[in-house]
């Protein structure tokens, strides 16, 4: 018994661990990269911190989906339930209905963790969905991706 | 090559022992040995009283033997169990950590390159702070909206 407890004990915390070392874990948006992810109306792209050296970011993931309803459905639940979280909201409302929702979620570790979302609907409907960690100063990042365009 | 074949235990190597083991002249080495001696298939039916008063040889050598053995293989499973779960984990559960790659269309793309100027793209799909300020400026400009506030107070009326 006492080598079944000890072998539980460190299962629970390899399998804790490694669970907390993945991206955007504890998160629901999650659950749209895990599910449109591979699907043929999407775009998702992840790049890890030896790409972005030199870089504001330390993790990069986005998804972009295209003429996809559901998904852009999918997509405002996860944000809704990831917003109680957030540390400050940011939003872009037209006709009274949020376009672009910007969260900067409270850190993990020594990464400053954002989500960002915008959903188009002209000229077709186009969603974006960002996750971004950072060392550096969420706010400051978040002006700096604005302010490039 | 040489067969060496297990030797009758010498009778009167035996007696000397057990005669010196009576007179409790015999070290524990001896007395070991007398044991091992008396073991011996050919010593079946002779000796049963000294071979039982040496009987405790017997026990220690069984519990010096299996003790550590146990030991040594209960260890070594919680240590495999651990490797291999650990393995499991890494390979099963974060198939795709600290990679850069892109997925387009149901395609994977692992060119550097091409997947930076993907997550370009995405992040040219967010409006730009000027732009924002643009839309909210046009929005309220629109006659539209100016004709919903004054229906606010038409109401009232």
């Amino acid at each position: 018994m006492k080598i079944l407890k000890k072998i539980m004990l460190t299962l629970l915390f390899a399998g804790g661990s490694i669970a907390g070392m993945q991206a955007q874990s504890g998160l629901a948006i999650k659950k749209v990269f895990d599910t449109y992810g591979k699907s043929k109306d999407a775009v998702m792209v992840e790049l890890s911190m030896d790409v972005l050296q030199g870089y504001d970011f330390s993790l990069f993931k986005s998804i972009t989906i295209t003429g996809n309803e559901e998904a852009a459905e999918l997509a405002r639940e996860c944000l809704a339930l990831d917003e109680k979280d957030a540390r400050k909201v940011k939003q872009v409302v037209a006709g009274g209905v949020p376009t672009s929702i910007y969260l900067q979620l409270p850190p993990r570790g020594k990464f400053e963790r954002l989500i960002l979302y915008n959903l188009n609907r002209q000229p077709e409907l186009k969603l974006t969905l960002i996750y971004i960690e950072t060392e550096k100063n969420s706010e400051e990042v978040l002006r700096l991706i604005l302010k490039k365009k | 090559m040489r067969i060496k074949f297990l030797s009758k235990p010498d009778s009167i190597k035996v007696e000397q022992l057990i005669a010196k083991y009576y007179e409790a002249l015999t070290t524990s080495e001896e007395e070991r040995e007398l044991y091992r001696l008396l073991s011996h298939p050919s010593m079946k039916g002779k000796y049963n009283a000294e071979r039982a008063m040496l009987s405790y040889f017997k026990d220690k050598q069984t519990v010096q033997l299996r003790l550590p053995v146990k030991k040594i293989l209960r260890h070594a499973a919680v240590v495999a169990v651990m490797v291999v779960s650990a393995f499991y984990l890494m390979i099963v559960v974060t198939p795709d950590a600290q990679a850069s790659y892109a997925w387009v269309n149901g395609k994977k793309v692992t060119n550097i390159q091409k997947v930076k100027s993907f997550a370009e793209a995405s992040l040219s799909n967010l409006p730009s702070s000027s732009s924002i300020v643009d839309e909210k400026l046009k929005e309220v400009s629109t006659e539209k909206v100016i004709e919903n506030q004054l229906a606010i107070f038409a109401e009232q009326e």
